[in-house]
């Protein structure tokens, strides 16, 4: 019988090599045929070398080790490394995943070889090589967003916006008022007042409409911000935002807006 | 009633005003009719003196909305046109309708109404910054006590956040690995989590630090995580000597390193560089006694994404600078060039004597 063969992908050099060291102990026969330093090298060698097993750390530059493992577990077994993130360890638990935990403890390291070994032995065929079958991306996936705490959402965040020769990034929290000028927006927030190239109409689609309301077909203001809500001799809605002194006027076709509150 | 009239009126303040300058018109009248010689119709006396309040407002109000003054003595002369626009209007109407005679007394009539104008538009005006003053001072109560309440909230989330598990967990299995290979460098890397640690847990004290003591914390998280990088983290410290022994507060500058290196460098395959420059903001400074203290800390790793959140790191500095300085400090964003992200914090401080020494 062949010996089993195994890629280890780490972001950290000594994590690479503590492992490399622990499983020759543990493992004698298995032999490390690559060490990726990111996930797309992980993805490069599992194609290249086809081993048995990749053992991926989930946090690694370029492409996660879930990402990795996302394309690779058709090709081979995969065993995740981690160092603290209590869901993932119950998710890998409930569906039967293999994982390592950092820092690596000799006597969990062995129960995972031991499993290893018994799925990679004779007894087992071909496709049990890809743990969980066809659903394994999308279990992979619900993992992934879960972990990731700084998610991209789907509304802007930041503004960026010229301001003298740099480009200033401005949080959209602290944003009160866009207004339309010529061709280009006013952003008014606490330090002041900038010009941005996106158009109120671009901007009514990006910004949150839980916490942005266009009142204008040239305004979009916080909500949180609206100080004061009038009506004028005319019927008109009036507002008053924190930290400007001039009233908004609110336009016929978004009165709706007002009369609710 | 005046002093705000450029902002847009509503009907609830038009009915208010307009009661108010009745009532007001009403008590005039009488004080008139009761000290005038000749037994003339109390009648008279109060439908003139409600032609001239009523007009005095309607004429103010038209006055103010077309011409939206801004500044203080902009205001008072377009109160003093309304003042003889009012009456001179409301005599005129008086007239056309009721009584001509009243023309023969025009400038006597004129004096008294202005008179009386002038009173009531300057208690109107010291209503209105008795009122705005008071509702000032609310905001000022409430502002205070919701900084405070954001400042334990921040200090609170900044404990947690300060001993990370991923960080701890991250370190403590590299210092293991590192017993087997290397153990100068596991040693090494135990003596500044140690470091590290002490000072996280002196900031929950809420003892002070000075600058020094807060860039060596820095330098032993940095040096963490170059151990665990190795190449892909490099780092360089800019710092004036004379600045190194001022008042700092803990753990202000070190969430802002930990978010460049987590959210900058370390996601990027090739990693990069964090600069931090300290310098004294000449331009600007609030006065002589009183300087900004700037620090910049510029990584050139990934940059932000506009739909990307700040993460709580960010929000915790922003909120604890507010709840320490209020709007004396301030904190920018700015696209790194050529990549990454540069955050500055200014922070107010005051240069003693001895921090010459």
């Amino acid at each position: 019988m062949r010996k089993p063969t195994a890629i280890i992908a780490d972001d950290e050099k000594q994590l690479r090599l503590h492992l490399k060291n622990k499983l020759n102990q543990i493992w004698p026969e298995l032999k490390i045929c690559a060490e990726a330093k990111n996930g797309m090298e992980a993805v490069k060698f599992a194609q290249k070398h086809k081993p048995d097993i990749a053992f991926l750390d989930i946090k690694m530059p370029g492409k996660s080790g879930l990402e990795a493992a996302g394309e690779i577990n058709k090709i081979c077994r995969i065993v995740f490394i981690t160092a603290y993130d209590q869901y993932a360890v119950d998710a890998f638990e409930n569906e039967a995943i293999d994982y390592i935990l950092k820092p690596i403890e000799n006597s969990r390291l062995e129960k995972t070889v031991t499993r290893l070994k018994k799925r990679l032995g004779p007894d087992n065929n071909e496709s049990n090589k890809s743990i969980g079958s066809a659903n394994i991306t999308q279990i992979l996936n619900k993992i992934a967003e879960n972990i990731t705490t700084t998610q991209g959402t789907k509304y802007l965040k930041w503004i960026r916006a010229q301001h003298r020769e740099n480009i200033r990034l401005i949080p959209v929290d602290e944003i009160t008022i866009f207004k339309a000028t010529d061709k280009y927006t006013t952003v008014f927030s606490k330090d002041g007042e900038f010009l941005i190239r996106k158009t109120i109409k671009e901007l009514a689609t990006q910004l949150d409409p839980e916490k942005f309301w266009k009142i204008h077909r040239s305004t979009m203001v916080k909500i949180s911000a609206i100080t004061k809500v009038s009506r004028s001799v005319t019927g008109r809605y009036i507002i008053k935002v924190a930290g400007h002194e001039k009233p908004l006027t609110v336009s016929r076709s978004y009165i709706y807006l007002f009369k609710q509150m | 009633m005046l002093i705000t009239r450029y902002e847009r009126l509503t009907v609830e303040q038009l009915l208010k005003e307009y009661s108010l300058v009745i009532v007001f018109d009403t008590i005039i009248a009488f004080l008139l009719w009761t000290i005038m010689p000749d037994k003339e119709s109390f009648i008279w006396f109060f439908i003139l003196a409600q032609f001239i309040g009523l007009s005095i407002s309607t004429v103010g109000n038209i006055l103010f909305q077309l011409f939206k003054p801004a500044t203080t003595s902009s205001q008072i002369f377009l109160h003093i046109i309304s003042l003889f626009m009012g009456i001179t209007t409301a005599l005129f109407l008086f007239s056309f309708f009721f009584d001509t005679r009243i023309i023969n007394y025009f400038y006597s009539v004129l004096s008294v109404a202005f008179i009386f104008g002038v009173i009531i538009t300057y208690f109107f005006i010291a209503r209105e910054k008795y009122s705005q003053l008071q509702i000032a001072k609310q905001e000022e109560e409430l502002k205070r006590i919701s900084l405070e309440k954001e400042n334990i909230q921040a200090n609170l989330k900044l404990l947690q956040a300060q001993i990370e598990p991923h960080f701890l967990f991250n370190t403590l299995s590299t210092v293991l690995s590192l017993l087997d290979t290397d153990i100068k460098t596991g040693r090494n890397m135990l003596e500044n989590l140690t470091q590290y640690l002490r000072t996280s847990l002196k900031h929950t004290r809420n003892e002070t630090n000075t600058l020094k003591q807060e860039m060596e914390t820095i330098q032993s998280y940095l040096d963490i995580n170059k151990i665990r990088m190795g190449d892909r983290l490099n780092f360089k410290i800019e710092i004036p000597n004379d600045l190194y022994n001022i008042p700092f507060p803990p753990m202000l500058i070190q969430p802002l390193i930990e978010n460049a290196v987590k959210h900058g460098i370390e996601p990027k395959i090739t990693g990069g560089t964090i600069s931090i420059k300290i310098s004294e903001k000449v331009p600007g400074a609030i006065s002589d006694k009183e300087k900004i203290l700037k620090v910049e800390i510029a990584d050139t790793g990934t940059g932000i994404d506009s739909d990307l959140s700040s993460g709580i790191g960010l929000d915790n500095v922003k909120k604890r600078l507010k709840a320490l300085y209020q709007d004396k400090s301030f904190i920018t964003f700015e696209d790194n060039k050529p990549s990454g992200l540069k955050v500055t914090i200014g922070v107010p401080y005051e240069k003693t004597d001895s921090n010459n020494s």
